[in-house]
């Protein structure tokens, strides 16, 4: 029964150590505050912008030297470190490159539309050309074009002959 | 304390999804059957009950 | 210019029997209503899948996506059980698809001694009938083409399209054979309303039957690429009493 009491205060610090109970953990000598005294501090100010113009022995070398101080008590990495290691390892760069560029959605828009005007153009000049209606697409026509299927009892189960047919018939226009 | 072993969630998910598919399945098609099919051979058996009664 | 945006945003000028219709047209025969009532069997077990698939599918889009999805392991290679529900299933509603489709196939494949036989004949482009069981006093059956009716010749209310100068008319309620070929290449004899459809083949005679119901005028088209005109030669059987009919074979001579 004791056992099972004491157990809620053990298992945190056993389950997280690196996070949780350090403060309690074997050595509280090391005091948790941010260095400076690094010398590449300025190098690594703004990797995230420089990146790029890097030849690709520097990008190496600031990689090993990231390597080099994460081996350390990372609770003693500057802000621009941790930026910098995160940028290195998770960044925008190499095989996490975005696919598209910025403002590709835009552009695909764009040319997406200017393709489906040209086809409404060439449509509408093949359209123009062809010739006009048949004598039969008037409302008069296909009025009388019911009329006729009428008297051919056509469709009368549930079409125009049908009994109590409410609807238009041949009537398009 | 130890919680009870976390198991079976995607075959609970499984058989959910697959019951819940097949029953709206098949309620939906039912409803087609009765609200839309049989109208529609009522409809052409009336038809052709008058059509007969005419002709005779 | 309001013309031609007319002409841009309603280019199809059909005269189908009833415009916008997507539906079956009035069965006149009982092939028709059987083909009708296959439709609406089949459209059971459609909805059933549609619904189903559509509920697993909605499922797993929901619940499953890239955030929350409950699944850790990401190689799960075999599932026998599921892998067996989701191939037994199919099969029985295939099965149960089978059952009302072998039987109508089989009704209409039934022999059902016809009382009269029609001969049909597919050219390039219009179709010739022949009632060679009627014989004038000279000895000669009835033959007949019929061609499309041209726009120029159409009278007030006339189906554009559909209309034919010469019939083929036929009594009600007997059993009627019509046995097709084509002349020159293939054709095909159809007439939705009355369920029928069977090619024109050269060098081959087909048969179908045709029982119709009820009196009226069965329209139909080519059904088979034939050439330029393929679109323009229609069918257009007319059902008529037993009377009416004597009386138009009198008039045949």
């Amino acid at each position: 029964m004791s056992i099972l009491r004491s157990l809620p205060r053990t298992l945190p610090r056993v389950a997280t150590p690196a996070i949780r109970s350090y403060a309690s953990a074997a050595s509280p000598s090391i005091s948790v505050t941010s260095t400076r005294s690094n010398a590449s501090a300025p190098a690594l100010a703004n990797i995230e912008a420089s990146w790029k113009s890097l030849p690709a022995e520097e990008q190496f070398e600031v990689y090993q030297q990231l390597e080099e101080l994460q081996k350390r008590d990372w609770k003693e990495l500057s802000v621009d470190e941790k930026k910098a290691a995160y940028f290195v390892a998770f960044g925008p760069h190499g095989p996490r490159a975005p696919t598209m560029p910025e403002g590709n959605t835009q552009k695909v828009f764009l040319y997406t539309a200017a393709a489906v005007a040209a086809a409404f153009g060439l449509f509408t000049f093949a359209r123009s050309r062809a010739k006009g209606p048949a004598p039969t697409v008037t409302r008069e026509y296909q009025e009388q074009m019911t009329e006729y299927m009428r008297s051919q009892n056509q469709n009368p189960i549930s079409g125009v002959s049908s009994e109590g047919y409410k609807g238009k018939g041949m009537v398009t226009l | 304390m130890p919680i009870a072993p976390i198991v079976g969630k995607l075959r609970k998910r499984l058989i959910t999804d697959l019951s819940m598919g097949l029953g709206l399945g098949f309620a939906g098609g039912y409803l087609f059957w009765y609200t839309v099919h049989k109208p529609i051979v009522h409809q052409r058996d009336e038809y052709y009950k008058k059509y007969d009664a005419a002709k005779a | 210019m309001l013309e031609l945006l007319s002409r841009l945003f309603s280019p199809v000028y059909c005269d189908a029997p009833e415009p916008w219709q997507i539906g079956f047209q009035d069965a006149g025969s009982p092939i028709a209503e059987g083909i009708q009532n296959l439709h609406n069997e089949i459209f059971f077990y459609l909805i059933v899948i549609f619904v189903g698939v559509g509920w697993v599918l909605g499922s797993v889009v929901v619940n499953y996506s890239q955030d929350k999805s409950p699944i850790v392991y990401k190689y799960a290679n075999h599932g026998t059980l599921i892998e067996l529900v989701w191939t037994i299933t199919p099969a029985f509603i295939l099965i149960a698809i089978a059952f009302p489709s072998f039987k109508l196939l089989y009704l209409m494949d039934e022999v059902i001694s016809p009382s009269m036989t029609i001969k049909v004949v597919g050219h390039q482009w219009y179709w010739s009938y022949e009632y060679s069981d009627f014989v004038n006093d000279d000895g000669e059956s009835i033959e007949f083409d019929s061609y499309m009716l041209p726009e120029s010749d159409l009278e007030d209310g006339q189906l554009r399209l559909l209309d034919v100068d010469n019939r083929v008319v036929v009594p009600v309620d007997t059993h009627i054979r019509f046995v097709v070929t084509g002349a020159d290449v293939l054709h095909d004899f159809a007439c939705p309303s009355l369920g029928l459809k069977i090619d024109c083949c050269p060098g081959r005679l087909n048969q179908t039957s045709v029982f119709i119901k009820r009196e009226g005028v069965f329209y139909g088209q080519c059904s088979e690429l034939c050439g330029v005109y393929h679109g323009f030669m229609p069918i257009a059987i007319e059902a008529v009493s037993m009377e009416k009919y004597l009386s138009w074979l009198d008039s045949q001579g």
